[in-house]
């Protein structure tokens, strides 16, 4: 019963932790912080923020930063506190499952948004109906189940089943698999980009697509300095062209196909 | 820069409408999915400023909602409040115009997200993330649940005023542009430069965030080092295997009218696939 009631509690704040996305991105989810909640509701503060502070350097450099998939340190860090406060062997042990766990905390976030489109298609099927009331209700509920429900699930059941049953789970997923869903999961922005193209390109446009690309393919520009560049160029182009309009007027209007 | 002050902007949106915006802002990336990452959030935090603006306009009300559920938005998200504010402006302007260019909003909104994330990863995640870690983490090393408190403060405390002043100023630098761009006609020319900045940053997003390389080699017949594809691809073509891909996903979308849930499982399925058989790393 006492384990049950753990699991639970353990579920809870490996759940809230990861609404981290819903309450403004705001560092919940990082191990520092989701070490020491755990430990707050499991009773022992010290080892919690000890093992979250461990592990955040751990993960200091993996931040889940653009689209890709990045391992989730705080999960690990919730579920690892979670364990060596549940089995009382302390701060040392309570690490040794943070990087599998944080593989697993990573490729869920992959589910979580595909869970995340359903609700995402739902709404945007309401708000066709100008129901704005549905819409709102829906980003609500997705945002809980997609994220609050497979989290809690993940620090539930992994409390719940144990260390040794997680390490088994985890050991019993071929790493081929593992990395696998991590290349899968890098594709797909792919698709983001794609829909925006299909939005803004047509035949005259896409040698900036082009250009945007090779500047930062081949000479390694950062993003920023593209779109400055591109800035930039643009407005020498409506320069120029503005130029040329006030020349046409005086001029014939029969030379305007330099480009 | 306060949430207490009262003055009014230019447009239609009140302080008052602004803060009810920013409550729903801080959901920005609650709902983050594939394909359209934070595009739910964005479209929810605009619904109560989209029924003002389109009060009285049923068909171009569900036309902007429509509109934003199915455009890609990804921005860090302290920093978002500069495209929403730029957007509402944009969306004033569209209620009022009934020769609006609504891809005008799409270019803008893309253009601004590439560089903003850049500033905004580096301040926050980079920087002030990593300053917050350094300051608290020989207290929190200690046991001392002090440190992950002030981690939160040291973090969350600017980021949640920069929303506020990003989603402010975006709308008042948006209605004001806007308002000189509808006297002297420059509507076109900031729709032209919105579509080519916009489709730059795509190129350039291409190039950095869709990881796709190849893992094949080539055997080396005089029996030393086989040579790797991926090399020969850096060295002459370098991101070849992304920009095949999104163009690849372009034609599926744009010309097969390909649905984008099953195409996102498929290229799931596929990169898996072709992972496991050493093909892609």
């Amino acid at each position: 019963m006492l384990m049950l009631i753990q699991a639970l509690l353990a579920g809870l704040v490996v759940g809230i932790s990861k609404m981290d996305y819903f309450f403004g991105y705001n560092m919940l989810n990082r191990p520092i912080v989701e070490g020491a909640l755990m430990g707050l509701v499991l009773g022992d503060p010290v080892t919690g923020t000890i093992i979250g502070a461990t592990l955040e350097i751990v993960f200091l450099g993996s931040f889940p930063v653009g689209a890709a998939v990045s391992p989730d340190g705080g999960t690990a860090a919730g579920v690892s506190t979670a364990f060596a406060i549940i089995t009382g062997a302390g701060a040392a042990v309570g690490t040794a499952f943070a990087v599998p766990l944080a593989l697993l905390g990573g490729f869920a976030f992959v589910l979580c948004k595909f869970i995340n489109n359903a609700f995402a298609e739902a709404m945007k099927a309401q708000l066709a109906k100008d129901n704005d009331k549905a819409a709102r209700a829906l980003f609500w509920a997705g945002s809980w189940i997609g994220t609050f429900g497979l989290y809690f699930l993940i620090g539930f059941l992994g409390v719940f089943f144990g260390s040794s049953a997680l390490e088994a789970a985890v050991a019993a997923i071929p790493t081929q698999v593992i990395n696998g869903l991590a290349s899968g999961g890098n594709l797909l922005p792919a698709v983001g980009f794609a829909l925006l193209l299909t939005m803004i390109m047509d035949k005259k446009l896409a040698p900036w697509f082009f250009i945007g690309f090779i500047l930062a393919a081949y000479l390694q520009l950062p993003v920023i300095a593209v779109t400055l560049l591109a800035t930039f160029a643009v407005a020498l182009i409506i320069f120029a062209r503005d130029e040329k309009t006030s020349a046409a007027s005086t001029v014939d209007m029969g030379d305007d196909n330099e480009f | 820069m306060t949430m207490s002050s009262n003055e009014t902007t230019t447009g239609k949106l009140t302080d008052a409408d602004l803060r009810q915006i920013y409550g729903r802002y801080v959901h920005l990336n609650g709902m983050n999915d594939y394909p359209g990452q934070m595009h739910a959030g964005f479209t929810y935090a605009m619904i109560p400023a989209l029924k003002k603006i389109y009060a009285d306009n049923k068909e171009k009300r569900v036309e902007a909602y429509t509109r934003h559920m199915s455009e890609y938005f990804n921005v860090t998200p302290y920093v978002g409040g500069l495209p929403l504010g730029v957007v509402l402006a944009m969306e004033e302007q569209n209620a009022q115009d009934p020769d609006f260019d609504t891809s005008t909003i799409t270019g803008i909104k893309t253009a601004l997200m590439g560089p903003l994330s850049a500033i905004g990863d580096t301040v926050f995640h980079a920087t002030l993330r990593v300053i917050a870690t350094a300051v608290v983490i020989s207290m929190a090393s200690a046991g001392n649940i002090a440190g992950p408190i002030l981690f939160m403060l040291i973090f969350n405390i600017p980021q949640l005023i920069t929303r506020w002043v990003t989603l402010k100023s975006g709308y008042r630098m948006g209605t004001k542009l806007l308002e000189q761009a509808e006297s002297s006609g420059i509507m076109e020319k900031i729709s032209y430069a919105a579509s080519v900045i916009g489709l730059a940053a795509i190129g350039a997003m291409t190039a950095f965030n869709v990881n796709l390389t190849t893992a094949l080699t080539i055997p080396n017949a005089a029996g030393g080092d086989p040579t790797m594809v991926q090399a020969l691809f850096d060295t002459v073509c370098p991101k070849i295997l992304p920009l095949c891909l999104v163009l690849l996903c372009y034609w599926l979308i744009g010309k097969k009218k390909v649905n984008v849930v099953p195409l996102l499982l498929g290229l799931l399925i596929v990169g898996v696939a072709l992972s496991m058989l050493g093909i892609i790393a």
